[in-house]
């Protein structure tokens, strides 16, 4: 019988004591940031911050990279969802980390950039020339050699 | 007696000596010359020969041989000729006739436009752009050729690597080529990039990303718009960018994309000042000198995540001669950047009056990617959601400070 009251106010105890953490569930995170690298913003209260590693995220937290910046999501249940550069994530419940990354939305220009990386395919050799020759109007054109003889800016 | 020894009966040896230097000196000469003219000429010495030979005087290019038998370092006959060797079918002639002419005249600006066109026609794109990039770093009014072939190789997705690196040279033509690029290269995701290794360099201008920020706003891509803002800012900006930004108005207006937008209006000045009982240290301060009302003078494009929101702020009318008063207006953008539905409003301000706080709850939809908080006229009717549309002449000022948005979810 003495035993049966300590369990019960043990029990009682715990959920006294697990009360406030229960409560400050939704704002504790479900995931973390980490491997952090450049600047990252976090949403919180009437602002983006700057996201740090170990920061917790809860539910509904936008996080957005910025130019050269990366940053994983680690959820608490093991899940990783990366973010490259110029994206952004929202913070969603959910178990199927295929489908957490799917929801990774890329805020810059696609992939295959004019400052390095991936190269975009040429587009066809007779058809640019076509369009680049037109731009030539007004070209010197056979005969025009007197022309060209008199240009004031030849400095030969 | 030997013809030598009656020469030395005829002059003294000091003479007969200094002949002899003379001439060796003269042989020397012409070796010297000889040979530099080799060297200059390189390996193309055979062709530049060839090129100058009047082989056949009926065909149509030996007028130009006959020129250039008559002076060789005629580049103009040089270029001229190159053209008629492609219009012959002759491209491997005309390239070496092109190739002379630009050594003998690498920095005339129509031999460099020919050559480089002669390139283009040939499919030599990368000698192309050299020489254009040449002829344009030498002759600003060379542009009006060039940014047209450049916008067309951007639009074909070709020579990123060429773009690239002038992107990071910074000459002084880019700003003029960027702002044409802005406004004619079709794909906005080649700008973008363009304009990330000129922000990587530390070259980007501020009109270059007000013009991308621009297009991408004017093509309802905000996201995108956003993201080049903010890869825009300082990194010391970027540690903290509030839903409404600058809204304490410490730091100067930029007038660039999601900052605050001022609207050049005569009659209404626009700026941000000290005042006393402001947050901090200074405040909006919006000043009418006895203006018709033609439009917000003052707007920022908020880029809001659906859910509640509570608009906050503070305001102060100083002598605003109206009877309408002002206030401020937050409205959804639809796709094309009209106004939609007006999501929130301040108190309105008129007369003088003192500092007062003023907070509006609202939601913002699905589909309301983007918002605008502009000054707008007060509607007489205070429970309307539509700003004032009558004629009003606002004489005076007001002040505003601390705005901010804070999400209530």
């Amino acid at each position: 019988m003495k035993s049966r009251a300590l369990s019960t106010v043990a029990f009682l105890a715990s959920v006294v004591l697990a009360g406030p953490a229960l409560a400050q569930q939704p704002t504790s995170g479900v995931a973390k940031l980490a491997d952090l690298v450049g600047d990252v913003l976090v949403s919180k209260g009437d602002a983006m911050v700057a996201g740090m590693n170990g920061m917790p995220l809860p539910v509904a937290t936008r996080v957005v990279t910025t130019a050269g910046a990366k940053v994983t999501i680690a959820y608490e249940f093991g899940c990783n969802v990366r973010l490259d550069e110029n994206s952004q994530f929202t913070v969603k419940v959910g178990a199927d980390c295929a489908a957490l990354a799917k929801e990774v939305v890329a805020l810059g220009p696609a992939p295959g950039a004019i400052g390095g990386g991936v190269g975009t395919a040429a587009a066809g050799g007779s058809a640019l020339g076509t369009i680049v020759q037109a731009a030539f109007i007004g070209g010197m054109g056979y005969g025009a050699y007197e022309t060209f003889k008199k240009n004031p800016v030849s400095p030969n | 007696m030997s013809a030598t020894e009656r020469t030395a009966t005829l002059l003294p040896r000091d003479a007969i000596a200094a002949i002899a230097v003379v001439v060796a000196l003269v042989l020397v000469w012409r070796v010297v010359v000889s040979a530099s003219a080799l060297l200059l000429a390189g390996s193309n010495s055979a062709d530049t020969d060839r090129l100058r030979s009047p082989l056949d005087t009926s065909t149509p290019d030996a007028p130009w041989r006959a020129r250039l038998a008559r002076n060789p370092t005629d580049y103009a006959a040089l270029v001229v000729l190159a053209l008629e060797l492609e219009r012959q079918g002759r491209i491997t002639d005309a390239r070496d006739a092109m190739r002379e002419a630009m050594r003998l005249a690498p920095a005339d600006e129509q031999t460099l436009l020919e050559a480089a066109a002669f390139h283009v026609r040939v499919g030599e794109e990368t000698q192309a752009l050299a020489i254009l990039r040449r002829a344009v770093d030498l002759y600003p009014s060379a542009s009006g050729k060039a940014w047209p072939v450049f916008t067309a190789m951007l639009n074909g997705g070709r020579s990123h690597e060429f773009f690239a690196g002038v992107a990071r040279d910074n000459p002084e033509w880019w700003p003029g080529f960027f702002s044409h690029a802005c406004r004619t290269v079709g794909d906005t995701d080649t700008l973008q990039r363009l304009l990330a290794v000129r922000t990587t360099a530390g070259t980007a201008t501020i009109d270059e990303r007000r013009c991308l920020i621009g297009r991408l706003e004017r093509e309802s891509r905000w996201a995108n718009a956003y993201q080049v803002w903010l890869n825009g800012l300082l990194r010391e900006q970027r540690q903290r960018v509030g839903y409404v930004f600058n809204g304490d108005f410490e730091a100067p207006i930029s007038n660039v994309g999601f900052d605050w937008i001022v609207a050049g209006q005569s009659g209404v000045s626009v700026e941000t000042q000290r005042i006393d009982g402001a947050g901090g240290r200074r405040a909006l301060h919006v000043e009418f000198l006895r203006k018709r009302w033609a439009g917000p003078p003052v707007q920022q494009t908020l880029m809001l995540f659906p859910g509640k929101h509570r608009l906050e702020g503070r305001g102060r009318a100083d002598g605003l001669e109206t009877w309408l008063g002002v206030q401020w207006g937050l409205y959804c953008l639809d796709k094309s950047g009209a106004d939609g539905r007006q999501l929130a409003r301040s108190d309105r301000f008129r007369g003088t009056g003192p500092w007062v706080d003023f907070a509006d709850e609202f939601t913002v939809p699905d589909g309301c990617p983007a918002q605008v908080l502009r000054l707008e006229l007060a509607n007489p009717r205070r429970d309307a959601d539509l700003p004032g549309n009558v004629a009003a002449r606002l004489n005076g000022s007001v002040w505003f400070d601390d705005f901010r948005v804070r999400s209530l979810d």
